[in-house]
């Protein structure tokens, strides 16, 4: 019985060991291994990147730019987490990146910050009818993957930049700080854009939840 | 009295910012008396719930999802990666 346990350890521990071994070794083919990389995590990280930026010339680009900037990182990477979150990591900051770059191209347009347009509210400031919320059709009564496939749909049909700061402000979760500073505007006019993609969104997602 | 269209922007901006004592009187005052902006402000914190709670289940979203990286691009990719090398 002893003699059994002492070798089901012994075994145990030995088959950990080469488990550990296996993993390390499979850990470094991996690393040095970009092209199993691509096959492994392109996928994980295109999709990210795509729920991010709706555009997938720009998603492909940021998937790119991430792996290049493992391969050449590939020293700092630290096995403490996962590989894969690893790469969203710097996925994450390609994606941040990609859109400070789309945002500096052009200034902040009159259409991002002129006043609204006369299909939201009445020359008093009272809601145009049209715009008004009704109780019948409250949004919260929708469905969960109906509303993700509204949003993406309203948020493609926003100005980029308000699409932009609502993705990094709700979807990333971003301070208001960190999006100013990135996109280098002031809070005045990020709270701007950020209420002008909202009621644009709202009215957006009604209108086509009940056309649906 | 602020106007429905002041009260749009107070309550899109309670959500990024403290809003001053001023402006939260002015914005209960007038969601007190309008539903319409009681409504608005729903949907928005509406909005904002469902995305944080799709944030806690992105990692399903993203294994379910169907999008695919192009072969053409995973090619170049690939091809990039090895001559970097």
């Amino acid at each position: 019985m002893a003699l059994r346990d002492q070798r089901g350890t012994q075994i145990s521990s030995t088959m950990t060991y080469h488990e550990t071994m296996d993993n390390q070794i499979k850990a470094d083919e991996n690393i040095l291994n970009p092209a199993a990389w691509v096959d492994e995590y392109g996928d994980y990280l295109y999709r990210y990147a795509i729920s991010r930026l709706r555009n997938s010339e720009a998603s492909e680009e940021v998937v790119q730019e991430t792996f290049l900037a493992a391969l050449k990182h590939v020293q700092q990477y630290q096995a403490k987490g996962t590989e894969r979150a690893w790469l969203l990591g710097i996925l994450k900051r390609k994606i941040i990146d990609f859109i400070r770059d789309r945002s500096r191209t052009k200034s902040l347009s009159e259409e991002d910050l002129k006043d609204l347009p006369d299909t939201f509210f009445d020359q008093k400031g009272n809601w145009q009818k049209e715009a008004r919320s009704t109780s019948f059709a409250p949004l919260c009564s929708l469905e969960r993957k109906d509303f993700w496939r509204i949003l993406q749909g309203c948020l493609d049909k926003l100005p980029t930049r308000q699409a932009d700061v609502f993705v990094l402000r709700e979807m990333d979760d971003q301070s208001t700080e960190v999006i100013c500073d990135e996109l280098e505007i002031s809070a005045s006019n990020l709270w701007v854009l950020l209420h002008r993609a909202r009621l644009q969104l709202a009215q957006c997602m009604k209108n086509c939840w009940q056309q649906n | 009295m602020r106007t429905c269209k002041e009260v749009s922007k107070l309550v899109s901006e309670s959500l990024d910012h403290e809003l001053s004592l001023w402006q939260r009187l002015g914005l209960w005052i007038h969601l007190s008396m309008c539903k319409f902006c009681r409504r608005y402000r729903k949907d928005l914190l509406h909005i904002h719930h469902e995305i944080q709670q799709r944030a806690l289940a992105i990692e399903e979203d993203i294994i379910n999802s169907e999008e695919k990286l192009s072969d053409n691009s995973r090619e170049r990719i690939k091809s990039l990666l090895e001559s970097q090398q």
